[in-house]
């Protein structure tokens, strides 16, 4: 396998859309690849243009993508990303991962809004924050994430899971106002606290929160039943992010909402 | 001879069958076990259960998918459409109303069979699907909390009818050689032994005089029928009894008689005569089983 490392030979000051370094994943050749197409400042330029683009071979099942010295001006990196590992070690743009298909991104800074915004498989971890809109629908559209994972260690700004379908978030830190609102399905777990309007319009899924956040009222209390699922999630994020989220005697409450919609989503608050 | 027990020079006849393996958890070991007997409850034979059923092995929580307690059963069946239907009623009506039980798939296959996807249903509209990695569940609301259940259980390969006969003097010595051999082999993985206590005492033979019954007493090997028969049993032995093994592989098969047959020739077993094996003259399977290749 390869690993490709792109480096910028100028600072990058104004609006970059990567959208098509997605042709990668078509294992293009180091000349292919420095011809890709991309716009900077609005203006269409090849890849070489910008960066500095070498190829070493590696041990590994899959190819790599290194990008270094990235600031918040990339905006559409890894977007319908498959099969590969993108590896960014700092901030990035927007639409991170947007319609990603598989594969996986590792970001070590922060990144802005639409974070796996309509995405439907492989994963994605960012080490610091992520801005508005994470797993959401794109403006305009009904659908958010559909599949594949998201851990964010940090916090997350507004509109978490908009309009989420499938798929798994996890936030290490807080989250925003209006999180989780019209979520479908899909599974979250929020570390801390959360902002405003939490959960409104949440039709089904499951929320779990991990600190001791005060229900609103259109979510009704369930109980506290043993639910083999946390043991069985447990597993899973064990296995995909090397962590451990919940202790073996945690307790589970339960509550059922959105009742104003009267949907059936699940918030479990487990302490 | 090996110990004084003559081993027939004969051999075990197996066919090929369609297998999935199920691994049942529950809050302790106690509950795990009561859903795997009942499951696996009447399901000795295929000639009318429609499935050999068996507890392969008891599971740490380790081992198991959502870390609790947990056995591991396979089922065995002729055709592809009915250890689909032996699986999905037997979970429906044997897991599923177990205390706090969950099922989940323990191998992989090229065929699916449905579990979770049919079973959800009788959440009528609560349950809730949940996909972790490339594998879905489903989450049916019951009365003690929620009944997880894997979308799909996996259909592979297997083998069944393998098996060997141990003749003696005496009911009490053929019965005690026999269970010696049973606790040997269900410490072996890829088999079960689907008869109750893995021992059946009537084996049969394909066909009978009566037109509509597909299996009859296995007459040759039966003590009462001595003299009345060709039988096969000369005059000392007055009684039969057989350990059948169904697995994934010619291999576990293999291993497994040889274990129990090992057991039973060097426990030294008061009143035992010999060992044979059930075929059909070779007209069943294309799995053969030599005894004599056995105890080499």
């Amino acid at each position: 396998m390869k690993k490709i490392i792109i480096k910028p030979k100028i600072k990058i000051s104004n609006s970059l859309d990567l959208k098509n370094l997605n042709l990668i994943n078509k294992n293009l050749s180091l000349r292919e690849i420095k011809n890709i197409k991309i716009l900077y400042n609005n203006k269409e330029k090849k890849l070489e243009d910008l960066f500095t683009i070498t190829e070493q071979t590696i041990k590994s099942d899959v190819n790599e993508v290194l990008l270094l010295e990235s600031n918040f001006f990339y905006d559409f990196l890894g977007f319908e990303w498959s099969n590969d590992l993108l590896l960014i070690n700092s901030n990035v743009g927007s639409y991170l991962g947007a319609k990603m298909k598989s594969g996986k991104i590792t970001v070590k800074g922060s990144c802005q809004n639409y974070m796996g915004a309509e995405m439907s498989g492989g994963a994605i971890v960012v080490k610091k924050n992520a801005g508005n809109f994470v797993g959401s629908s794109i403006s305009g559209k009904r659908i958010g994430m559909t599949g594949g994972s998201i851990l964010i260690l940090g916090n997350v700004d507004k509109y978490l899971c908009y309009q989420m379908r499938r798929g798994f978030i996890f936030v290490g830190g807080e989250a925003g106002d209006n999180c989780c609102n019209n979520l479908v399905a899909g599974t979250i777990i929020i570390k801390k606290g959360v902002g405003k309007n939490f959960c409104i319009g949440m039709k089904r899924g499951t929320v779990i929160l991990l600190s001791n956040v005060t229900m609103q009222s259109n979510f009704i209390e369930s109980g506290n039943c043993s639910l083999a699922f946390i043991n069985l999630l447990n597993q899973f994020v064990s296995n995909e992010f090397k962590m451990k989220i919940f202790g073996e005697k945690s307790k589970v409450s339960r509550f059922i909402g959105d009742k104003n919609i009267r949907g059936q989503g699940e918030l479990l608050k487990i302490i | 001879m090996k110990n004084k027990i003559k081993i027939i020079d004969t051999f075990a006849e197996a066919f090929p069958m369609k297998v999935s393996r199920l691994i049942i958890t529950a809050h302790n070991l106690k509950w795990a076990k009561e859903a795997a007997n009942s499951f696996c409850g009447f399901a000795t034979s295929v000639i009318a259960c429609g499935c050999e059923a068996g507890i392969e092995c008891e599971l740490k929580p380790s081992q198991t998918p959502d870390k609790r307690p947990g056995v591991s059963i396979l089922v065995f069946s002729m055709s592809s459409k009915e250890l689909s239907k032996q699986i999905l009623n037997r979970t429906g009506q044997c897991i599923m109303t177990t205390p706090t039980t969950a099922v989940f798939s323990g191998n992989n296959g090229d065929e699916e069979i449905s579990l979770g996807n049919s079973l959800r249903y009788f959440g009528d509209g609560f349950q809730i699907s949940k996909t972790m990695g490339k594998k879905r569940f489903w989450r049916i609301p019951v009365m003690d909390g929620e009944f997880i259940c894997e979308d799909y259980v996996y259909q592979c390969k297997g083998i069944g009818g393998g098996n060997f006969l141990v003749l003696g003097e005496d009911t009490v010595s053929v019965l005690k050689a026999c269970e010696l051999a049973v606790q040997e082999m269900n410490k072996k993985k890829n088999i079960i032994l689907p008869f109750p206590g893995g021992i059946v005492r009537s084996g049969s033979k394909v066909g009978s005089k009566y037109k509509n019954l597909i299996a009859s007493t296995n007459f040759e090997y039966c003590p009462t029928l001595k003299g009345l028969v060709g039988s096969k049993l000369n005059s000392s032995v007055n009684c039969v009894m057989e350990i059948v093994i169904d697995g994934l592989k010619s291999e576990d098969i293999f291993q497994a008689m040889k274990t129990g047959i090992k057991k039973i020739v060097s426990s030294k077993c008061r009143g035992i005569l010999a060992i044979s094996a059930g075929n059909y003259g070779g007209k069943l399977g294309p799995y053969l089983f030599k005894l004599k290749d056995i105890v080499k």
